[in-house]
């Protein structure tokens, strides 16, 4: 058996409007990140995978079953929603119990199941809270609790850190790291910190187009030799900003410490070595993505590709 | 396993409870939660026993007359020509015709019919001269009496003797009546198939004793009381209120943003839906079951020497009013899967509005095909028209089946559009949705 999701020419129309031009992906086992915009295509990819939309025409085969078979498919995919969501009335234990009499498990399998993957997102301590009293993180980790149900050998986790506090974010991909062993991870994301804390082989979509497909090595050293960064004063950033290509900005006293991307020198510039968003955002650049410059204010969140909305 | 959670979800619900309170609340007002003081007793010689209609013609027709003058003097007739009461008003002409019919009828002059009925048609303003006496008669109306009462008198002098000719044929007269109903735009008691209304006749000791005799031995004296409980169920809540717990049901996966997540699971669309439609039916009898023998039970100890059936609650429980409410949940849920609206709850509104309106002309005793709302109107007075409903039997029995095969189907195209929409198709379904919103949101702004 092929352990992998193969997709080939996979195209998608809403109506008239094409949506997925010509996607063509091999994803093996271990965490696989999809990076794109808002809008990119990330989670029509991710539903059509998930059995939840029609494919144009191309095909899509997981673990050599045909996408067409979907009630084979559903047996061996997990699936998180962006928006993941209970009964709120419901108790975590409940919601779970329910989930996993959809996922068709058997009563004894149902209990242990749940109980051992309760503890694996620390739940089982709040296993009497309904679900509408829990935080965003607790109901996102419920979330993959419930997508584990069936032991999947997919779990399809469409922008999961989206709305998350900072440690929140980093326990959820800490999390979906460990449970990527001996199963396909595909995690969507437009938040490069995530990919770059988790996943070895990426793909970058963009307007529907699959623009990147490798190993996240192989895209920072697309990027090395070509970012830099110096400090500059707040009078002399504004003046660059329109000339170079930054990628982050941090405020240090009266200065701004820049980081960008030049394919010349600059006075004043200390090479450093390419991080993903580097690489991502200089990806965008070179395949004529319209990508905006953004004030301090929008740029000061962590490791989030803020730039680039058009 | 999956049928206890989806009974749970329901009946942990607010909209259960409210069912729950308009169900009693419905029943209570009916009258049908105790007939503790309802005791059927052996029928005794020289006694009332009630009335039947059969078809008499020496009865009908000085009936049907009478009623017939009475309207066309006030020149209001009262017609069901879609089911709903309609007042008919008749220009000169028209009455002019019901004249000549009268006159046909009687033998009495037309222009004479025609002249007494006419002062009626204007407003009349009543000027009482002298010493004048109002007491009630005991029927809703009154009598006005004079110390000089020539203008009675001379009323009197006016006043018209109206009977059937000896000559005239019941089927002569039925075609007379034929065109009165014509006239009057159809749908009167003057239609010859609803003549009968007009044959009331007093039920003999003989069959009254016949009609007791029955009740013991077909309904084991508790049959007619669960049959009037069914009757004023199905009439006043079963026919309605379920498709309220039906759309919320349907509704709650999309309100709490959770289909999508149930869609990937390994459940097919088969038996989530079936289980769904059969946990909701169950949550919807509970307490129609509780009642019926709440209510049954108060008989039990009237009749402690003969022999009962304790499962007749049961029986119509499950034969009668179980369809109706089939049939209103499986409308709820395939109009709400299709729209993803509550529009289920206009549409079976309608259906119930329209149905029980049609049934006002015949509440007693209405057991037509597509009947939603059978109705078997008859408390002890009547002996609970058991005959009636022996011979209606099958009747209602092809329409309680018809509807649990109907609900069956729409529990199937329910299925069909689950599984579509799970395959991410029948999209345009937002068209009516977004029709429906604008629809309310224009109400809610007017």
């Amino acid at each position: 058996m092929n352990h992998s999701i193969e997709i080939k020419n996979l195209n998608k129309f809403y109506g008239k409007k094409q949506v997925l031009f010509n996607i063509n992906l091999s994803i093996e086992q271990g965490m696989f990140g999809l990076l794109g915009r808002n809008g990119a295509g990330k989670t029509t990819l991710m539903k059509t995978l998930a059995t939840l939309l029609p494919k144009k025409d191309g095909s899509i085969t997981i673990y050599d079953i045909p996408i067409e078979n979907e009630k084979e498919i559903r047996n061996i995919i997990g699936y998180l929603p962006q928006e993941f969501s209970m009964y709120p009335s419901m108790n975590i234990l409940e919601s779970m119990d329910y989930l996993a009499i959809l996922a068709g498990l058997k009563k004894q399998e149902k209990k242990e199941r749940i109980e051992m993957l309760l503890k694996k997102v620390n739940l089982m301590e709040h296993k009497n809270k309904k679900v509408k009293a829990l935080s965003g993180g607790m109901k996102r980790r419920l979330g993959i609790a419930q997508a584990l149900l069936n032991n999947p050998k997919v779990l399809i986790v469409d922008e999961p850190t989206a709305g998350l506090d900072p440690e929140e974010r980093i326990r959820f991909r800490n999390l979906l790291s460990e449970i990527s062993q001996d199963r396909i991870v595909m995690l969507s994301t437009h938040i490069v910190g995530d990919i770059e804390a988790t996943c070895e082989n990426i793909a970058i979509l963009n307007d529907g187009k699959v623009l990147y497909h490798g190993t996240v090595n192989n895209l920072l050293a697309a990027a090395d030799g070509k970012v830099f960064t110096k400090i500059v004063s707040r009078q002399e950033l504004s003046k660059l900003k329109n000339e170079l290509f930054i990628t982050s900005m941090h405020t240090q006293g009266k200065n701004v410490y820049i980081r960008f991307i030049a394919e010349n020198e600059v006075s004043g510039m200390n090479m450093c070595e390419p991080n993903i968003e580097d690489a991502y955002m200089l990806y965008l650049k070179e395949n004529g993505t319209k990508l905006l410059p953004l004030s301090m204010e929008e740029m000061g969140g962590e490791n989030e590709c803020y730039f680039g909305r058009n | 396993m999956l049928f206890w959670k989806e009974l749970k979800k329901i009946i942990f619900g607010v909209p259960y409870f409210l069912f729950v309170v308009m169900l009693v609340f419905v029943l209570r007002s009916q009258d049908v939660l105790d007939f503790s003081n309802s005791k059927i007793t052996k029928p005794e010689p020289n006694g009332n026993y009630g009335t039947k209609n059969e078809e008499i013609p020496e009865i009908i027709m000085p009936a049907a007359l009478q009623s017939l003058y009475a309207e066309f003097q006030e020149n209001n007739y009262k017609t069901y020509p879609i089911g709903f009461i309609k007042n008919v008003k008749l220009n000169d002409n028209e009455q002019m015709e019901i004249a000549k019919m009268i006159s046909t009828i009687t033998g009495v002059d037309v222009d004479k019919i025609y002249t007494n009925s006419s002062h009626n048609n204007e407003d009349m303003t009543l000027d009482i001269k002298g010493n004048a006496d109002i007491q009630p008669d005991g029927k809703g109306g009154f009598i006005i009496s004079t110390q000089n009462n020539s203008e009675e008198k001379n009323e009197q002098d006016q006043q018209i003797n109206l009977t059937v000719r000896d000559d005239i044929s019941y089927s002569e007269f039925k075609n007379l009546m034929q065109k009165v109903d014509d006239i009057l735009g159809g749908g009167s008691a003057y239609a010859p198939e609803s003549l009968i209304s007009y044959g009331v006749v007093s039920l003999t000791y003989e069959e009254a004793v016949q009609r007791y005799e029955l009740i013991k031995s077909h309904d084991k004296m508790t049959g007619g009381y669960a049959r009037l409980f069914s009757d004023y169920t199905v009439a006043m809540a079963l026919s309605i209120l379920p498709v309220f717990l039906a759309v919320t049901m349907s509704i709650k996966d999309k309100r709490s943003k959770i289909s999508e997540l149930i869609y990937t699971k390994k459940i097919s669309g088969i038996k989530i839906i079936f289980v769904r439609f059969f946990a909701t039916i169950t949550a919807v009898m509970l307490p129609v079951i509780i009642l019926s023998y709440l209510s049954n039970i108060t008989v039990w100890s009237m009749y402690k020497e003969m022999k009962l059936d304790y499962l007749m609650p049961l029986k119509y429980d499950f034969g009668w009013i179980m369809p109706s409410a089939m049939i209103v949940i499986a409308i709820g849920m395939c109009l709400t899967e299709l729209t993803n609206t509550p529009i289920a709850v206009a549409v079976n509104g309608l259906w119930w509005f329209l149905d029980i309106n049609m049934g006002m002309k015949s509440v007693t005793a209405s057991y037509s095909l597509f009947r939603l709302v059978p109705r078997h109107n008859a408390d002890i007075h009547s002996y609970f028209r058991i005959q009636d409903f022996i011979d209606n039997f099958s009747n209602l029995l092809v329409n309680r089946l018809l509807f649990v095969g109907l609900s069956i189907l729409l529990v199937i195209v329910t299925i069909l559009i689950y599984e579509a929409k799970r395959k991410g198709k029948l999209n345009g379904n937002n068209k009516i949705r977004e029709v429906f919103t604008s629809i309310t949101n224009r109400k809610s702004q007017s």
